[in-house]
């Protein structure tokens, strides 16, 4: 049975997230290179992929299925590590990939915690 | 015998002032209990049916985006070195099997979800002036499955409750539901629910505010698809693209999922408590106040909730 505290690292591993996300899209708009966007916009999904991860650990009503999907979160932190060395390279604003880099850090974090 | 919520005196005044929405033609006390007990159960299902839609509405956004993701690959899969695309499957007519809010995950919100409604039926039933036995064998099924849940831990907490508190505010629930020996009066019942129901309706609320984060995300995901394909075509048409823009914008209109305004439906279920509360204190002047507000903003939230799907 998660505890509180495995809940509430959920949650804010999705607000950090939604943090990295919502400064990926403001690349995305501001950006006029196709190349880019596509690049940025894949990036995004991977994210919002994760973020469905963790709202399925969210909505799990059993140890059994908890652990299973902090389990797999915690399989697919390696790939949130690239997604944020990625970004950090496609992302032509040096503060803004930090940022990016920043949340998306603050995530793993929160889910190492599960 | 009456039932404890009276509406005399002062509470009268609330009452010609709501008169457009409770019907009093016919104000005996009982009568008068019945309209208003009434209009609270019809308010908890309404609640329930718009919570029931923004779960579908998660699921239909996952696959959607499932397809959105898959299209964007087709369409942006570039040719490998000997000039062929690589394989990049693309099935337009896909079925999905949702795994961000899974079946078996709706069916445990949907149990509390009905424990709300099964206890507005069953307050419902004691307005009447009968006891608990008119209930639908149905519904005392599906209360005794859910207190069986519960008293294994089946319900979860995300946040502000503990799953504990949760579990046990589901049994007390369904445990008024069940036992007969409990219902004496409406007064007496509400405030016995409170405290629970309080507990349930936070639950909701958070993982409400979750999912739409869910829901934006996905939203915006396709959002950005859009962008990056108008790009291409700014590239390749030049002002002509101006075309594919305004399509663009139209399209976006009518196939985006806005995201649900979750902040009316979690101030739908405090109204909910408000109005349960309000049955709890009715000596102080009748719930008449409290329930006409939850009736309406639960058919706000219901419109709502019906038109972005």
């Amino acid at each position: 049975m998660p505890t509180s505290d495995q809940q509430s690292n959920v949650s804010s591993a999705i607000a950090a997230v939604r943090n990295a996300q919502a400064l990926l899209t403001q690349q995305i708009r501001n950006t006029g290179d196709t190349l880019t966007a596509i690049k940025l916009s894949n990036e995004y999904d991977n994210l919002d992929s994760y973020l469905s991860q963790l709202l399925h650990a969210q909505n799990s009503a059993d140890d059994a299925s908890f652990t299973s999907a902090t389990s797999i979160l915690k399989t697919q932190a390696t790939g949130l590590q690239t997604d944020a060395t990625s970004i950090k390279a496609i992302v032509a604003d040096v503060q803004t990939a930090a940022s990016i880099v920043s949340y998306i850090t603050q995530a793993l974090a929160f889910i190492v915690r599960l | 015998m009456l039932p404890a919520l009276c509406l005399g005196g002062p509470a009268l005044k609330y009452i010609r002032t709501f008169s457009v929405i409770f019907s009093l033609s016919a104000c005996s006390g009982l009568t008068q209990m019945q309209d208003t007990i009434g209009k609270f159960d019809q308010a908890a299902h309404s609640v329930g049916t718009a919570q029931m839609s923004l779960f579908q509405q998660i699921q239909s956004a996952e696959c959607n985006r499932t397809f959105y993701i898959e299209a964007f690959t087709f369409s942006t899969t570039s040719k490998d070195d000997s000039g062929k695309f690589p394989s990049a499957p693309l099935d337009l007519t896909p079925t999905c099997e949702p795994q961000e809010l899974t079946n078996a995950q709706i069916a445990i919100r949907k149990s509390l979800l009905d424990t709300i409604t099964l206890y507005a039926d069953a307050i419902q039933t004691l307005a009447s002036g009968t006891d608990n036995t008119t209930l639908s064998t149905n519904s005392q099924t599906l209360a005794g499955n859910i207190q069986k849940l519960a008293s294994q831990q089946g319900f979860t907490s995300i946040t502000a409750t503990n799953t504990a508190a949760l579990n046990a505010a589901v049994v007390t629930i369904t445990g008024m539901i069940l036992d007969h020996a409990k219902y004496k009066d409406i007064q007496t019942v509400a405030l016995s629910a409170q405290a629970p129901l309080v507990t349930i309706v936070n639950e909701l609320k958070n993982e409400n505010v979750n999912d739409a984060a869910g829901l934006a995300s996905k939203a915006g995901g396709l959002v950005n698809k859009y962008n990056a394909a108008l790009l291409s075509s700014r590239d390749k048409r030049g002002p002509a693209s101006f075309l594919d823009v305004v399509n663009s914008h139209n399209s976006l209109q009518a196939i985006l999922v806005a995201p649900p305004d979750v902040t009316t439906l979690n101030k739908t279920l405090d109204a909910l408590v408000a109005a349960n509360n309000a049955l709890a204190q009715a000596g102080n002047g009748g719930a008449v106040p409290e329930i006409s507000d939850l009736i309406s903003r639960a058919q706000k939230a219901n419109t709502l909730f019906k038109s972005s799907r």
